[in-house]
């Protein structure tokens, strides 16, 4: 009978030490050690905005007036980001999506759709705090060197097939960041909302409204890979009634600027 | 303890390597006819155990080995199941390194088991005893010890007086 249980003991020490074997291995950040240097990345990220205007027609505008609303919005949150390997560039997008996303080496687009549906700069700031988080975290190159391969992303720099600038490009910008990169991206946001002194509900009234817009035909980049729409925003409510939280709106009168946005973007 | 003697291959009946053997394979059709939910080869096996444990201790044997043998690897493929559908249909868990180390094990469990069984079964075909580790040693108590309340007991079925 010891034998048995010794037996027993073994199969059980063996199927526990698999499976903490297993455990280790980071699974979910293989590409962590990835290194790509930041100015490679800010090269490629060019590549990319090029492909999209050139290639894809994508229509970006250039508005003195909406760019510079969008850099005051910007510039609340650059002041209070310590010490960044990237310089932020911000593009605006003609488009129908409400979305954002972050390309490598700190181009943000901007989907002109958003900045429609936000209904205050607190808002648009929120969701650039989030698309920042991202960057800093490299998400976007890691996403990238995981399906393109290392190798691919550095060829491209030095005259790639447009074919494979596209594909690259495509990817970029409409596939998903896995949940725990949307996780750090919203922390990251949370903070870095709370240090530039803008109260980080906006992320959450920003999300809500958009979830009971879209809830239908829930098929967006920033929500859809959320495990929880709900837990994120309820997060950020958190903060709705905490008295420590600072909020010193944005001087932007909003409502004049999604005025003149509407005119700027009859002409594109 | 006092175990009854093992039978040699020669003494054991085409019929009853065919029953070993029986015992492992059954467990491909239950798996087949079970995903995704991975009970109905348990319940084969247990049928099948229930069905033959009485025509020879070698059959008995190897029926037990299966059973036992398919009894963790099914609740293990259980759990990740349900491990599974919480993460990616349900939503409530987070995916972890560790759901997937889980995953990892359970795969390699798994193909432990196959092995065992297929070779388990191919040893049952030629009348051999094939021992897994703790399964068969398991399997072999049970089938093979004496029991002594089993051989006194009195007898239901009696001649005539």
């Amino acid at each position: 009978m010891s034998k048995i249980l010794r037996d027993l003991l073994i199969v059980i020490a063996s199927f526990g030490a698999i499976w903490a074997a297993f455990s280790l291995i980071p699974w979910g950040d293989a590409e962590t050690s990835l290194d790509y240097p930041v100015e490679k990345e800010e090269e490629l990220g060019e590549i990319l905005i090029e492909s999209m205007e050139v290639q894809d027609h994508t229509a970006f505008i250039y508005d003195s007036y909406v760019d510079s609303v969008v850099v005051t919005i910007a510039n609340r949150l650059m002041m209070n980001l310590d010490s960044s390997e990237y310089s932020y560039q911000f593009h605006i997008q003609k488009t129908e999506d409400v979305n954002a996303f972050a390309l490598p080496g700190g181009h943000i687009v901007i989907n002109s759709a958003l900045l429609e549906f936000a209904e205050r700069p607190e808002e648009v700031a929120a969701v650039l705090a989030h698309e920042i988080g991202h960057v800093e975290s490299k998400h976007v190159v890691k996403r990238l060197g995981k399906e393109f391969g290392i190798q691919l992303l550095f060829g491209i720099l030095v005259g790639g097939d447009q074919l494979i600038i596209n594909e690259i490009s495509k990817s970029a910008t409409s596939t998903y960041f896995d949940r725990e990169q949307e996780k750090d991206a919203d922390q990251f946001a949370l903070d870095l909302l709370h240090k530039s002194e803008i109260n980080p509900m906006y992320l959450g009234t920003f999300f809500r409204r958009l979830k009971r817009s879209y809830s239908t035909e829930f098929d967006m980049e920033m929500f859809s890979t959320h495990p929880n729409t709900s837990s994120r925003i309820q997060k950020s409510f958190q903060f709705a009634n905490d008295s420590t939280i600072k909020n010193v709106p944005l001087d932007i009168q909003w409502d004049v600027f999604q005025d003149s946005l509407q005119v700027v973007l009859r002409e594109y | 303890m006092a175990y009854h003697t093992i039978p040699q291959p020669e003494e054991i009946s085409k019929r009853e390597k065919e029953d070993g053997m029986g015992a492992y394979l059954m467990m491909f059709a239950g798996i087949a006819a079970g995903l995704p939910l991975p009970i109905l080869n348990l319940l084969a096996s247990v049928i099948y155990y229930y069905v033959n444990k009485d025509k020879s201790r070698f059959v008995k044997f190897h029926a037990l080995q299966s059973l036992w043998s398919q009894l963790p690897t099914t609740l293990m493929n259980a759990v990740l199941l349900f491990w599974t559908l919480q993460i990616f249909f349900f939503e409530s868990f987070e995916l972890t390194d560790v759901y997937w180390g889980y995953l990892m094990a359970v795969i390699i469990a798994n193909l432990l088991y196959f092995i065992f069984s297929i070779v388990g079964a191919a040893k049952a075909r030629k009348g051999k005893m094939y021992y897994f580790i703790f399964f068969g040693k398991l399997a072999y108590h049970q089938a093979f010890l004496v029991r002594e309340e089993r051989e006194t007991r009195e007898a239901i079925n009696k001649p005539p007086m």
